[in-house]
């Protein structure tokens, strides 16, 4: 044991410093997390044996999204909500230091920035895949880049919403969980309703399944069992649903900001009202 | 000068009174809390540590109010807290939980930061498993770890609620070294059930019991109340408050004298017996 002459060491006496090193600390847990590790090495496993077999974007990329959506996205709920609450553990040592709850909440909300740029880096996989290697044309013979026959705009919208968003709000939507609700198993709960939710409300009549947090914008044809084509569905305005998407990804990041915002309520409401608007119009406009 | 003053301090779970009106001041040097379980120890050490609030009486704690978030803020700046149980979130190593804690203790610049926890972890002797997880740490270990921790930034104010539970001898001896050092240049409040640690490290020792107090004076000063009460001899005394029998085979009588037995000097031990048993007795008599 050293003992070293003391000496007056105090780090910032005055305003907190900003809160980028801690978002930068909780982003290394997240990104060294066995979960996500697992979810991207499974994701580049089946990108690998997609390459091997030419069969990335055989149909469309649209089909491509499920599986980042639910390894990073339905796993990164998880994640996050386990490392909002693994400090709950240190009891009384977390508390007793200057960052204060709502600063921890918005370093673990930017830690969702992770599980994002592995979603941006997917849909860039997806659009450049798909790029060198355009879907078969139906009827065959016809010529076809990008995304096949269907418009980029809707196209890129819907990748967007369905990978990038999808991977950015089941995390910003775990850490909201985790604050309101951390006790054991409501990650568990919280994963249950969503997947199921998804799945589920695909079948709403109409156009009521664009209220979902996520579907499948991808409507294929399949004869004998061979999958033959997909396109964007009807029913969702991709732009739309990004912007929807978008709004409700604020609004799991206000919610967990909400728990313990202090003096910062009333700003937050407002901003989280304004959000709440703004999906309310985006999915309108989506639907219609 | 005087770094905690707690007035008329109140504090109930239900109808148990934890902390019973109590006043103390602490100033610089190491005080020690000694009282039985459930004295209100650390009910005490918890309010002075920002973890609690008082329901009655005010508290000021380095010349802050804890009741306002800017004067808490301050306080935990400059504050060194190891609560009596804490656990670990999953998957960190010691320099990584440490630095984590370094963050959250404002320690924004990369290098400091980790000079810092280097001689943090060196001076509660970890430097050999720094890259160990704490899973695999003893639980003496572990202790230590949270004690670094405390120790982080050379707080001027170091509260630590039982700092040698789990330690050795050789540990418990390295561990009075370190904080009679830290002592020198801050406020040291340590709660413990070793009157041992308190007689080797305190100048000042307060006896806690249902929320009040006991006794608030030197460690000499509780010493001398035992004069003349402490024998040993060859049989235990049947009026003796407390008696055990020692390695060499004689028994110490605590309290009253069988025939024959030698007076000798107290311990701060027998003095805390002492004075807890008549407190004991006292009720005993006020009750039938």
């Amino acid at each position: 044991m050293t003992i070293t002459p003391p000496r007056p060491v105090a780090p910032a006496e005055q305003a907190a410093p900003p809160v980028t090193t801690l978002a930068l600390a909780e982003a290394r847990r997240y990104a060294r997390h066995p979960l996500f590790l697992l979810a991207g090495s499974v994701l580049i496993v089946a990108l690998g044996a997609g390459l091997v077999q030419r069969e990335v974007v055989t149909v469309s990329a649209l089909e491509g999204t499920v599986a980042p959506a639910f390894l990073i996205g339905v796993f990164g709920f998880v994640i996050a909500h386990r490392l909002t609450t693994s400090m709950h553990r240190t009891g009384d040592v977390v508390g007793t230091t200057p960052t204060t709850p709502l600063r921890r909440t918005a370093a673990l909300c930017l830690a969702c920035l992770v599980p994002a740029t592995a979603g941006v880096v997917l849909l860039l996989i997806d659009v450049v895949f798909g790029a060198i290697w355009p879907p078969e044309p139906v009827p065959p013979g016809q010529t076809v880049a990008w995304f096949g026959d269907q418009p980029t705009v809707p196209m890129l919208a819907a990748l967007v919403a369905s990978i990038v968003l999808a991977c950015l709000g089941g995390p910003l939507l775990g850490v909201a969980v985790a604050r309101w609700a951390p006790f054991r198993g409501s990650a568990l709960l919280g994963v249950v309703l969503l997947v199921v939710g998804c799945a589920y409300g695909d079948d709403l009549p109409g156009s009521w399944f664009a209220v979902l947090p996520w579907f499948n914008f991808s409507d294929s044809l399949v004869t004998d069992g061979i999958f033959r084509a997909s396109w964007l569905r009807d029913g969702a305005i991709p732009v739309w649903t990004c912007v929807y998407y978008a709004c409700l990804c604020g609004l799991a990041a206000v919610a967990a900001l909400l728990r313990d915002a202090g003096d910062h309520r009333r700003t937050l409401l407002t901003t989280g009202a304004i959000l709440a608007v703004g999906a309310v119009l985006a999915v309108t406009f989506s639907m219609s | 000068m005087t770094d905690v003053v707690l007035d008329r301090i109140g504090k109930h779970y239900g109808k148990d009174v934890a902390l019973d009106e109590i006043d103390l001041t602490f100033g610089r040097g190491v005080t020690g809390l000694l009282g039985p379980n459930g004295a209100g120890k650390t009910t005490l050490l918890r309010i002075i540590a920002t973890a609690l609030a008082a329901d009655t009486g005010t508290v000021r704690v380095l010349g802050q109010d804890p009741l306002t978030t800017r004067g808490r803020t301050a306080i935990r700046r400059r504050l060194g807290y190891l609560p009596q149980e804490a656990g670990f979130p999953r998957g960190f190593t010691v320099f990584r939980f440490i630095d984590y804690f370094a963050i959250l203790k404002e320690w924004d610049d990369r290098d400091a930061r980790h000079d810092e926890v280097r001689r943090v972890v060196d001076a509660v002797d970890l430097t050999d498993v720094a890259t160990k997880r704490i899973q695999s740490l003893s639980g003496g270990q572990r202790r230590r770890v949270l004690l670094a921790q405390a120790l982080l930034g050379r707080p001027g104010l170091l509260v630590l609620d039982e700092p040698t539970n789990g330690l050795d001898p050789a540990q418990r001896a390295r561990l009075r070294d370190l904080l009679s050092t830290a002592g020198e240049t801050s406020t040291l409040l340590v709660s413990t059930h070793q009157t041992d640690d308190v007689a080797a490290l305190c100048e000042r020792v307060v006896v806690l019991e249902h929320g009040r107090v006991l006794f608030d004076g030197s460690v000499s000063g509780l010493i001398a109340t035992a004069d003349g009460k402490v024998w040993m001899s060859g049989e235990r005394s049947s009026l003796a408050r407390n008696a055990w029998r020692t390695g060499s085979g004689l028994w110490r009588n605590v309290g009253a004298p069988p025939a024959g037995a030698d007076l000798v000097a107290p311990t701060l031990e027998d003095a805390y017996l002492m004075l807890v048993g008549d407190r004991a007795l006292a009720e005993v008599g006020s009750t039938s």
